[in-house]
């Protein structure tokens, strides 16, 4: 059996728009991949101005649990209201359900 | 084969030493959760509905994180042991590593980042054992996934 790579489908990309900085996060989030969210995220507010609001693309997760948790409860924590979560998917929704998270994080239809 | 009986017999150092068709070593790293998804999915005996595998996926990342983590840090140069075998109706999996026990862990000030990965898989699997003896003679976690 040939082992494919670990965390082969996981991507992240940032953009800085006008009015929104938004952060596209694709494949598993667990404990190897958490960390570059959560990097990208600073990354984007660093280069946007102000106040600008932090959404996170989940609807592109096709894994995520308690790493991932804690990475969006530190980014809560740090962006406060700012942070809103885009059409988390299957899989996200499932660990904030389960934990009891899900109303801790507002969500945006559109940005 | 049954998971009441392991869980009844709770004796997890035999599960530890029994033959299993899955039995891997692998080191305590960053991609150790991934990895022990990966070994899952290319599990051929273990034959659960789609949601049921998800949760499966789920669990097993949240004890082999907790190894990676808790058990080794911040050394981390430790190894994780997974093993599964089919149950009647779901699947069975033990991690084990042989690191800090969890009551070094809750021994330590300050909220314990162990809880939330706990609370996911008492809620998530069918049924969860975990053999943390005192001091650092590791953890073992079984844990069974019915469909």
């Amino acid at each position: 059996m040939v082992a494919p790579p670990d965390t082969s489908e996981f991507r992240v990309a940032v953009e800085v728009l006008p009015t929104v900085v938004l952060v596209l996060v694709a494949g598993e989030v667990d404990l190897a991949t958490a960390p570059a969210v959560a990097e990208a995220a600073h990354r984007g507010a660093a280069e946007a101005n102000g106040d600008s609001p932090l959404v996170l693309d989940l609807s592109a997760v096709d894994y995520m649990d308690s790493s991932g948790l804690r990475m969006l409860n530190e980014l809560r924590t740090g962006f406060g209201d700012r942070l809103a979560l885009h059409r988390p998917s299957h899989a996200v929704v499932r660990v904030l359900e389960v934990t009891g998270m899900a109303a801790h994080f507002s969500r945006v239809e559109a940005y | 084969m049954c998971g009441e009986q392991i869980i009844a017999a709770a004796d997890l150092a035999l599960a530890r030493d029994a033959p299993a068709p899955l039995d891997e070593v692998f080191p305590a790293d960053d991609r150790a959760p991934g990895r022990a998804r990966r070994l899952l999915a290319g599990f051929e005996d273990l034959r659960l509905p789609r949601g049921s595998r998800a949760d499966l996926m789920v669990v097993v990342s949240e004890a082999v994180t907790n190894a990676v983590v808790h058990a080794y840090a911040p050394a981390g140069d430790g190894m994780v042991h997974l093993k599964a075998w089919a149950e009647a109706s779901g699947a069975a999996v033990l991690i084990a590593d042989h690191g800090r026990g969890l009551a070094a862990e809750r021994s330590e000030p300050g909220p314990g980042t162990v809880q939330l990965g706990l609370r996911i898989m008492r809620t998530l699997a069918s049924a969860v054992e975990v053999a943390s003896p005192a001091g650092d003679e590791g953890t073992a976690v079984l844990l069974v996934v019915r469909a």
